[in-house]
C-alpha cells in the first residue's frame, strides 16, 4: 500500500465468486474507515466466460475509480490473466493458482514484484471437501499478504454474506487461504 | 444517524428516490440500468409503493406520467435504446408540465452499440431528444454518492418546476459500487396544489410561472393535453396562447438558474489549462489536475453537475481566465459545442474524445497535454 | 341525461355533422349517470385521433394523451389511485395499430380500466386512411384499390390476450350499447367495448354507404346479435359483424397475499 492506496484486481471465470470477494474486501475495508471503490466487467463474460472484479482501498477520496496500477493481482485461470493483466508492473503481487494454471511465461521477476503459484483449487477441495468457499479462500490469500483489512474485519463481512450454516465452513476457509500465505514458503512457487 | 452502505450507482438512484418520496415505478429492463428495476421490484412493496414492468420504454414512460398526474412521485430507468423510445412522453410530459424523473445510463450508441460499454453519447439527446422547443432539467452524477443525492434532488426538482427531470448517468457509475452516506431524512419537496376549485384554471400562473395542477381524482376536473393550450388547459390554435405558452415553459426554468444549476470549480482562478466536463469522466480529471499540479502545471477543472438549462454566462465566469480550455468527453465532441459557443474565438478550446468504449484515463489526460503540448 | 357531465362550454365540438363519435360520448355519460358513479373520481383518458377529442367534452378529469398511448397512461392513473374509474376512449387505430401492443398487455395485466373502441374502420382525423380494422376490400385514401390486408378482429384479439370483459356493439342498437358499456364500466378488471360508428366524412363516401342517417340504420341489416348469431352457419353470418357479450369472466374473490408479503 503506498501513500495510503492499494488497488486489487480479481480474475478468473464466472461463478467463481470474484465479485463478491472483492466486494467483501470493500465492505471490510469500510469497517475500518476505509473509502473504496469496487467495479467489475458486466455483460455475457460474468455468465461462465472470463470475468475481472477490481477495488481500490484508500485512506482518502478516490478520484478516477477504475483500477490503473495493481498492488495485487490474483488470477484462477490463465485465460483470465491474460485478458485482464493489463497494468502488471514491478510494484505488482500477482498470486496464479496452480492447481489449474500454468506458470506465465511472461512474468518473470523483471515484470512483477512477486508471482506467488499457490495450489488454491486443490487445497480447498482437499480441506474443505468442495471448491465452496474457492473464493473465501482467496480472501485469506489477500489478507495474509497484504493485511489491506484485518482478519476481523474479513471474518465480519464474510459472515454477513454466507447463510448461518455455512459461516463455520467460510471461517475456515479464511484460515485455509491466511494459512497458505505462512506456508508459501515451503509449499508456493515464488518467484 | 446517517449510515454508510456500499452500494451500486443504480441501486442509489432506486435507494435516493425512495427518500424522495418516489411510490410509482415502470420500466422496461435494458443493460446498463435493469438493477434500478430489480431494486424497485423488491423495494416498492415495502413502502406500499407500486413497482410494474411496461411492454416497453413507451409505455414505461407514460405509465409514470398518468401516475403522476394522479399525485405519485415518480421514476424510471433506462438506457440509450430505451431513451431514444421515451422521447415522445418526454415531449408531452414537458407540454403538460407532468413531474417526472428519468433516469438514462448511457452506454455506447448508436442503436444498440456496445450494451456494457460506457459512453457519454446521449448528451445532446438528453436536451434535444424529443421534437419542438422544450425545456428541461438534466443532472449528471459522476458518483454513486451523487447518484443518490442529485436523484433526491431531481424529484424535488420535478415536483418544484412540475418539469421532467433527466439523471444522465453512465454504465461505469451505474454498476460502480462506493461507500455513500444516507440520511436519516432526505430533504423533499411536493407539488403546489390549487387550494380553491371556484375559479380553477389549471395552467395558470403567478410569478413563479408554475402551475397549480390539481392532482386528478380531487374534484378538479383538470383537462390535460399534449396540444397547445390556453389557462383551462384545453387545446387552442390561437398563436398568441401559443407563444405566451412555450414562453412560460421556458422562462419557468431560465428564471431560477441560481435554484438549478450547480457547477463544481477546482483551481480555476490561476489555471493555465482548465478541464470542462461532466459525469464519470470528471473523475479523471481530478486525478490528472492533481498530477499536473504536483508537476507545476497550473491545471484546474469545470465539472457540469447540471448539463441543462445550460447557461453561458454562468459557464463563462465559472471556468476562470485559463487560455487553454480542454473538454474530454466519451463521445465524437457534443458538450466541446456548446463551450465553443460560450468562449468563441476568445479562448483556445481542444477537443478530447475518446470512443472505444473505455473512459478517459489520468494518464490519457496527461499523455494528451503532452502530446499536444498545452 | 345530466347536462352537468358534458362540458357545455367546449361546445359545438370539433365533430363533423353526423359522425358517430357525439353518439358513443352520449351513450357513455348515460351509462355513468345510470352506475351512479362518483364524478370527482373518473378519469377519461385518449390518445389522438377524432375520438380522441371526445374526453374533453366530458366534465370529468381528462387526458389527451398521445396517438396510441391513452392505454399506459390509464394503467399508471388506475395502479397510483385505485379508487378511481378510469376509462379510455380511443379510436380504432389508435386501439389496435400504434396503441396495439399496449391494449394487448393491459388485457393480459388484466388491469382495472375500461376500453371503449370507437369504431368507424378509417383514420378520420387524418382524412380517411386505413386501420387495421378496415374490412377487406374497403376503399380508403391508402387502399385506393381497396383493402387487401385482413382486418383485425378486436374480440377475439383482446379475449385471446386476457381479456376479463369483452362486448361488440354498434350505436344503432342505443340500448344495447348503454347496457354493454354500464356492464363494462361496472367490470372490476381489464374490459373493452368494440363500438361500430360511422364516418360518413370518409369511410362512409368511399364506399358509397350512403349519409349519415342510412349509415346508421344499415347497422341492423350488417350488425347481428350474438344470441341470433349462434344459431346460424357461418355462410349465412359472411359480410355480417357479431355483436353481444363475448367475454365476461367475474373476479376472482379478493386478492389471497402470500403471509409476509405487503
Ligand atoms: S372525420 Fe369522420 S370520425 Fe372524424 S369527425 Fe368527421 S365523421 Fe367523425
Amino acid at each position: 500500500m503506498d501513500n495510503g492506496r492499494f488497488e486489487l484486481r480479481l480474475t478468473g471465470s464466472g461463478g467463481q465468486g470474484l465479485i463478491l470477494a472483492s466486494i467483501i474486501v470493500a465492505e471490510a475495508a469500510i469497517a475500518e474507515g476505509k473509502v473504496v471503490t469496487q467495479s467489475q466487467v458486466y455483460g455475457a463474460e460474468a455468465r461462465g466466460g472470463t470475468t475481472k472484479a477490481e477495488l481500490i482501498i484508500s485512506d482518502r477520496h478516490i478520484a478516477y475509480p477504475k483500477v490503473t496500477d495493481p498492488d495485487l493481482v490474483a488470477a484462477l485461470t490463465n485465460e483470465g490473466l491474460k485478458q485482464y493483466g493489463g497494468g502488471i508492473s514491478r510494484k505488482t503481487v500477482v498470486v496464479i493458482d496452480s492447481s489449474t494454471m500454468a506458470l506465465p511465461e511472461s512474468l518473470n521477476e523483471e515484470a512483477c514484484k512477486t508471482l506467488l503459484a499457490l495450489p488454491i483449487r486443490n487445497a480447498t477441495v482437499e480441506k474443505l471437501g468442495s471448491e465452496l468457499g474457492l473464493n473465501v479462500v482467496l480472501l485469506g490469500i489477500i489478507q495474509g499478504l497484504t493485511e489491506v483489512v484485518s482478519v476481523e474485519a474479513l471474518r465480519t463481512a464474510v459472515s454477513l454474506h454466507v447463510k448461518k450454516q455455512y459461516v463455520d465452513l467460510n471461517m475456515r476457509a479464511l484460515d485455509l487461504g491466511i494459512e497458505m500465505v505462512r506456508e508459501s514458503a515451503t509449499t508456493g512457487i515464488r518467484i | 444517524m446517517p449510515r454508510i452502505a456500499l452500494m451500486q450507482g443504480n441501486e442509489a438512484v432506486a435507494e435516493g428516490a425512495l427518500a424522495a418520496g418516489v411510490r410509482f415505478y415502470a420500466g422496461y429492463p435494458i443493460t446498463p440500468s435493469s438493477e434500478v428495476a430489480e431494486v424497485m421490484a423488491r423495494r416498492m412493496p415495502q413502502v406500499q409503493g407500486v413497482f410494474i414492468q411496461m411492454e416497453d420504454e413507451i409505455a414505461s414512460i407514460m405509465a409514470i406520467v398518468g401516475a403522476s398526474l394522479a399525485g405519485k412521485k415518480v421514476l424510471t430507468a433506462t438506457s440509450g435504446p430505451g431513451f431514444s423510445l421515451m422521447q415522445e412522453g418526454l415531449g408531452y410530459a414537458c407540454m403538460i408540465e407532468a413531474p417526472i424523473v428519468i433516469l438514462d445510463s448511457m452506454r455506447y450508441g448508436p442503436s444498440t452499440g456496445m450494451p456494457t460499454k460506457v459512453s457519454q453519447m446521449d448528451l445532446m439527446q438528453s436536451r434535444w431528444g424529443t421534437h419542438g422547443d422544450h425545456w428541461l432539467i438534466v443532472y449528471s452524477p459522476s458518483s454513486v454518492q451523487e447518484s443518490y443525492d442529485l436523484t433526491i434532488r431531481a424529484v424535488n426538482m420535478a415536483e418544484k418546476y412540475r418539469t421532467p427531470v433527466v439523471i444522465l448517468s453512465d454504465e461505469t457509475i451505474s454498476h460502480l459500487r462506493e461507500p455513500i452516506t444516507i440520511a436519516d431524512v432526505s430533504p423533499t419537496v411536493d407539488r403546489r396544489l390549487p387550494a380553491e376549485r371556484a375559479g380553477y384554471l389549471p395552467y395558470k400562473t403567478d410569478a413563479t410561472l408554475v402551475p397549480a395542477i390539481a392532482n386528478v381524482g380531487t374534484g378538479f376536473r383538470t383537462s390535460f393535453t399534449g396540444l397547445v393550450h390556453s389557462d383551462t388547459g384545453f387545446q387552442t390554435a390561437n398563436g398568441h396562447v401559443a407563444e405566451a405558452l412555450i414562453t412560460r415553459l421556458r422562462d419557468k426554468l431560465l428564471s431560477k438558474l441560481d435554484d438549478i444549476i450547480e457547477l463544481e470549480a477546482d483551481r480555476v482562478e490561476d489555471a493555465d489549462i482548465t478541464f470542462i466536463s461532466f459525469g464519470i469522466t470528471a473523475r479523471g480529471v481530478a486525478e490528472a489536475v492533481d498530477v499536473l499540479r504536483t508537476r507545476g502545471k497550473k491545471a484546474g477543472s469545470l465539472r457540469l453537475v447540471t448539463l441543462f438549462p445550460f447557461s453561458d454566462d454562468r459557464i463563462r465566469k465559472a471556468a476562470g481566465n485559463a487560455p487553454t480550455i480542454v473538454v474530454p468527453e466519451l463521445n465524437s465532441g457534443q458538450l466541446v459545442l456548446l463551450i465553443k459557443r460560450v468562449f468563441g474565438d476568445s479562448r483556445r478550446i481542444v477537443p478530447l474524445n475518446k470512443v472505444n468504449g473505455d473512459l478517459i484515463s489520468p494518464a490519457d489526460i496527461l499523455n494528451f497535454v503532452a502530446e499536444e503540448k498545452l | 341525461m345530466k347536462m352537468s357531465n358534458l362540458r357545455s362550454e367546449r361546445l359545438p365540438n370539433i365533430w363533423c355533422p353526423g359522425c358517430g363519435n357525439g353518439i358513443v360520448l352520449r351513450s357513455l355519460l348515460e351509462s355513468v349517470e345510470q352506475l351512479g358513479l362518483d364524478t370527482d373520481k373518473i378519469v377519461v383518458v385518449s390518445g389522438i385521433g377524432c375520438s380522441s377529442r371526445a374526453p374533453a367534452y366530458t366534465n370529468f378529469d381528462n387526458v389527451h394523451t398521445l396517438h396510441g398511448r391513452a392505454i399506459p397512461v390509464a394503467t399508471g392513473i388506475k395502479l397510483a389511485n385505485p379508487d378511481l374509474t378510469v376509462i379510455v376512449l380511443t379510436g380504432d387505430g389508435d386501439s389496435s395499430a400504434i396503441g396495439g401492443n399496449h391494449l394487448i398487455h393491459a388485457a393480459r395485466r388484466d388491469v382495472d380500466i375500461t376500453v371503449i373502441v370507437f369504431n368507424n374502420f378509417n383514420y378520420g382525423m387524418t382524412g380517411g386512411q386505413a386501420s387495421p380494422l378496415t374490412p377487406v376490400a374497403s376503399v380508403t385514401t391508402t387502399t385506393p384499390g381497396g383493402n387487401t390486408d385482413r382486418p383485425f378482429d378486436l374480440v377475439n384479439l383482446t379475449a385471446g390476450a386476457g381479456a376479463t370483459y369483452v362486448a361488440r356493439t354498434g350505436i344503432y342498437f342505443t340500448k344495447h350499447m348503454l347496457d354493454h358499456l354500464k356492464k363494462a364500466i361496472a367490470h372490476r378488471g381489464f374490459s373493452l367495448v368494440d363500438v361500430i360508428a360511422q364516418c360518413p366524412t370518409y369511410f362512409g363516401r368511399f364506399n358509397r354507404k350512403g349519409d349519415a342517417g342510412q349509415m346508421i340504420v344499415s347497422q341492423k341489416d350488417w350488425l347481428v346479435l350474438k344470441s341470433v348469431a349462434d344459431k346460424k352457419s357461418p355462410q349465412e353470418l359472411a359480410g355480417k359483424i357479431v355483436i353481444g357479450e363475448f367475454v365476461n369472466i367475474p373476479p376472482p374473490g379478493p386478492a389471497v397475499v402470500p403471509e409476509g408479503q405487503v
